[in-house]
């Protein structure tokens, strides 16, 4: 017997349909923050190189697509499709063709909205970032063993009596949960305010370095926002596991300091930029180490038994 | 494949984590037109054993076929003569009830679910509710979408886990008599893991009975039939054997 030929036309239609049929709140916070953030850039930085809106187009585009593409593509691994005979090539193209589609739609909407203050090849740069944004993040590698939050790999297997289990999918959870939260609505809602807050009349490099920090924040506050309930949620399941509590609690932990230290890229810049150099330093140094506790607090739960 | 091809065939499984091994299987044949049931107490393995044969759980070694098909050398084959009723909490919730079956068609190549299917829709009541969504529908009624979606394909080998929880009793009837009618026409052969015995006794050819990771006993169709209406008592002693030190 020869395997089906695939439909996958008609998979990829229905993902897309799917998508747009996102949480009707998730769509009006977009519609209502995009023109507030053409606004927002058209103010800060009133003629922007090429470079530049190529480089902030393609950084937001890449920050808020490469966590529904990593939902997606584990969805589909591991989900409803996943007992389906599809391709590799199929599963990922159903994943990345809705992605793809809402940046370039994004992209097309930010273009129009900015293009009577900015030059029509800058409107143009900006879609064309947005896209290539996109396509970096739905081509970026996402883990094999990577779950849909909240489903998880490990809580579906047997429970481990070893006394050195391989927690690794339990760190991979807890940024799918992270992954979870970063939706493009919510990157809009937050970057929103921000961005009208911010000085008028930046440089280029300036607004590019204000951008990554604004990315690194509110990955920082997704991460800490989504540690609270999955250690909750941890400590439901671990009761059973009372030896391997306080291990995981320090899994958790360093997988959260190599976040950390990535944020601390992202803010340097900007803080480097404001601050001199043993004042930014400091302010990293303090920030990221009671960051730090903050998380080795939280983390801690999950190792008391009880 | 021949007529002769098993419609499930496990060579020397073995999955866990790490080296951990969680679930040994020995050798298993189940033949096309057989209803085979999967029985032992919770954590026991069970829906390992399902996960792994479906290709949701990759295994530390061995191998598993699907109508003759490897599931690692020939997975699109093999997946295509499967059929996996999944967890009603995995099923799409922005999709309606027709477009996952659009999908699961277009998966499979079909343009339409097969006539059969199609009836079991007509017989649980649900021609009228398949345009709504899925999360807005009852437990109940996703669990019946769940196993239509299974069917589609028109599988050799059926796997459910626990499928009938959440059924009304008069679905349940109708789901127990379309799939006694698959397995008697030897057009597919069912696997399914549960705790309710009074399908085993009446409709299983086999129980394999697994504890901790491993098949501790397989009873046939005249021993399921010795032990009608205290098949749990039989269990229990088979297993109080099998723990024994």
């Amino acid at each position: 017997m020869n395997a089906a030929p695939i439909d996958a036309a008609r998979l990829i239609r229905v993902a897309t349909k799917q998508w747009l049929r996102g949480p009707l709140a998730g769509l009006l916070a977009l519609a209502v923050c995009l023109p507030v953030l053409a606004f927002a850039a058209v103010r800060i930085v009133p003629s922007p190189s090429l470079a530049l809106a190529t480089g902030l187009a393609a950084l937001a585009s890449f920050a808020s697509t490469r966590g529904p593409m990593r939902v997606t593509l584990a969805t589909l691994r591991h989900g409803w499709l996943a007992p389906l005979p599809i391709t590799a090539t199929t599963r990922w193209l159903t994943a990345a063709f809705p992605c793809l589609t809402g940046a370039a739609l994004v992209g097309a909407l930010v273009a129009v909205a900015v293009h009577p203050a900015w030059p029509f090849e800058v409107a143009v740069a900006l879609a064309a970032g947005s896209i290539a944004g996109a396509a970096l993040a739905v081509t970026w590698p996402v883990a094999r063993g990577a779950t849909a939050y909240p489903q998880s790999r490990y809580r579906l297997s047997a429970p481990s009596a070893d006394p050195d289990p391989d927690l690794g999918p339990v760190v991979v959870d807890l940024h799918s949960a992270v992954a979870a939260r970063l939706q493009p609505s919510t990157l809009a809602r937050v970057a929103a305010p921000a961005l009208v807050l911010l000085p008028t009349g930046l440089s280029s490099l300036q607004a590019l370095q204000c951008l990554a920090a604004l990315v690194a924040v509110i990955y920082g506050t997704a991460l800490f926002t989504a540690l609270g309930p999955f250690v909750e949620g941890t400590q439901r399941w671990t009761s059973a596991l009372p030896l391997h509590r306080p291990h995981l609690a320090g899994r958790l932990q360093r997988s959260v300091r190599v976040r950390l230290a990535w944020i601390a890229l992202g803010i340097a810049p900007i803080l480097f930029a404001a601050l001199d150099p043993i004042g930014a330093v400091m302010a990293i140094a303090v920030s990221v180490g009671l960051l730090d506790r903050i998380a080795a607090f939280r983390t801690r739960r999950i190792g008391r038994p009880g | 494949m021949s007529a002769g091809t098993p419609a499930l065939a496990t060579r020397g499984l073995v999955v866990g984590h790490g080296d951990r091994r969680i679930l040994e299987v020995d050798d298993l044949e189940l033949p096309l037109g057989a209803w085979w049931a999967v029985l032992g107490p919770n954590g026991c393995g069970k829906t390992t054993l399902l996960d792994t044969i479906a290709g949701r759980k990759a295994a530390l070694s061995g191998s598993v076929f699907i109508d003759g098909h490897s599931m690692t050398a020939a997975p699109r084959r093999a997946r295509s003569a499967l059929g996996v009723v999944l967890p009603p909490d995995v099923l799409p919730p922005r999709l309606t009830l027709r477009e996952c079956l659009a999908v699961f068609c277009a998966a499979h190549g079909r343009s339409k679910p097969a006539a059969d299917v199609e009836e079991l829709v007509g017989a649980w009541g649900l021609a009228g509710r398949l345009d709504e969504f899925v999360d807005r529908s009852s437990l109940g009624t996703r669990q019946k979408l769940a196993v239509l979606l299974a069917l589609v394909s028109d599988p050799k080998l059926l796997v459910l886990d626990e499928s009938f929880n959440g059924l009304d009793p008069a679905s349940g009837i109708v789901l127990k008599n379309h799939l006694d009618q698959r397995v008697r026409g030897a057009r597919c052969s069912v696997l399914l893991a549960t705790h309710a015995l009074d399908i085993v006794e009446q409709h299983a050819d086999c129980a394999l009975l697994i504890d901790r990771g491993r098949v501790r006993a397989r009873l046939g169709r005249r021993e399921l039939e010795a032990c009608r209406g205290r098949l749990d008592v039989r269990l229990a002693e088979r297993l109080s054997t099998v723990s024994a030190p």
